[in-house]
Order: structure tokens, then C-alpha cells, then sequence
């Protein structure tokens, strides 16, 4: 009978401690998963940026902190922050990088001549406008 | 009650393991984090030296530039992104010309 009692109270234990493992394990693999994802997007949101940037012929006078406008390959591209989203628009077409709440900020300085520095969550880079005409 | 005790002893020690995985899990992430910011503001301060003229060209905190010819500057960026980690080293060329 005692056996069984033992058997019985170290079964729960391992049990209990295994769910507890597993649980923290998921909790973990949860969390570190969604913080990679939106560090991938928001690096594929900078990357796009900066080199539409750099491969631009011109920076539009209209542009502002909210709006980036740019001449590229005979088009006019802009982007803004637009419903909590990363949007990027041509004369043609119009495409969101981003979903609501992957990205909290996006806006743009403008230092120098053909020099633009954006500003995306806590993340600041910047590119330079090579083509500029 | 000694195997319980046993039992228990176990569980901590592998449960604490496994904490220590996870904690360090998250870490890595934060350090990735805080390299991709690093990084980028590498970029941007080689960005704005590409956008300086030839003229106003100077050396700065993480930024040195040393004379390779008349019209070739060879910059050497340093940024110490963590205390304890190896800085980002970035070596390159900036050309008087456009």
C-alpha cells in the first residue's frame, strides 16, 4: 500500500513539474517568436526604405516628418504611417509592409540635401539619395 | 519520504536548468535587438558622412578618417553597442568624387 502512496505522490510530482516546464517552455517560445517576427519586419520595413531612398532620383520639397515622397524610375513613391501601418505607395499601386501593432512609429528627417533619416520605433538609420538630379 | 525528497531535489535542479534556457533565450533576443539598433546607427553615420562634402569631411567620436591619397579618405567606424560585447568595426572608403 505505501508503495502505491510513493508511486502515486512522485507521479504528481513529475507531472506537475513537467506541465510547469512545458507551460514556460510555450510561454518562452510564444514570446521570443513574436519579438523575432517584428524585428524581422521591422528590419524589411527599414531595408525597403533605405534603399528606395538610395536608388531615388529626387526627394519630393512636399516631403515632411509623416510623409517621405520620392522619385523613382518615373514613378512617385511615398510613404507614411498609415492606420498603424507601414503603407508604400506608387502612382499605380499602394502596399502595406506592415500589420497593426508590428509597428508603433515611422517618420523621417531631413538633415542635408538628398540625406534622410528615418525613424522607426526606437530604431534610427538613414540613407542618402545618391541619383539625386 | 526520502524518495520524494529525492524527487523534488531532481525536479528543481532540471526545472532551474531549463528556467536558465528560457531566461537565456530571451536574452539573445535582447541582444539582438539592441545590435539591430547598433547597426543601424552605423548606417545612418555612414550615411551622413557619404552626404558631407569632401571639405567639411572630419574625423568624430566613432568615425576616423585617415588619408589614403589626395582625393581618397579610408574610414574606420567604431561603435561600442554593449559594454562586454566586441564593437561593430566597419572599414571603408569615401572618394572626393560624387
Amino acid at each position: 500500500m505505501i508503495e502505491i502512496i510513493v508511486a502515486l505522490t512522485l507521479s504528481a510530482l513529475v507531472l506537475t513539474a513537467g506541465t510547469f516546464m512545458l507551460s514556460n517552455y510555450l510561454r518562452t517560445f510564444k514570446k521570443l517568436s513574436v519579438a523575432i517576427e517584428r524585428n524581422q519586419i521591422k528590419q524589411f520595413v527599414l531595408n525597403k526604405v533605405t534603399s528606395d531612398i538610395i536608388f531615388a532620383e529626387g526627394i519630393n520639397k512636399s516631403s515632411g516628418p509623416d510623409l517621405l515622397i520620392l522619385y523613382l524610375k518615373g514613378d512617385t513613391l511615398r510613404y507614411d504611417y498609415f492606420n498603424q501601418k507601414v503603407r508604400r505607395r506608387t502612382n499605380k499601386s499602394t502596399a502595406y509592409l506592415s500589420e497593426p501593432g508590428e509597428i508603433n512609429s515611422l517618420s523621417f528627417t531631413y538633415p542635408q540635401p538628398g540625406l534622410v533619416l528615418i525613424a522607426l520605433n526606437a530604431n534610427k538609420t538613414g540613407a542618402y539619395c545618391r541619383n539625386e538630379k | 519520504m526520502i524518495e520524494v525528497l529525492l524527487t523534488l531535489a531532481i525536479l528543481v535542479i532540471i526545472g532551474g536548468a531549463f528556467l536558465f534556457f528560457f531566461k537565456t533565450g530571451l536574452n539573445a533576443q535582447a541582444d539582438a535587438d539592441e545590435f539591430f539598433q547598433a547597426l543601424n546607427a552605423c548606417r545612418m553615420a555612414l550615411e551622413e558622412l557619404r552626404a558631407t562634402p569632401w571639405s567639411q569631411l572630419r574625423s568624430s567620436a566613432h568615425i576616423t578618417l585617415t588619408p589614403v591619397t589626395y582625393d581618397l579618405y579610408q574610414v574606420q567606424l567604431r561603435y561600442n553597442w554593449h559594454p562586454g560585447r566586441k564593437p561593430i568595426e566597419i572599414l571603408t572608403l569615401r572618394s572626393k568624387y560624387q
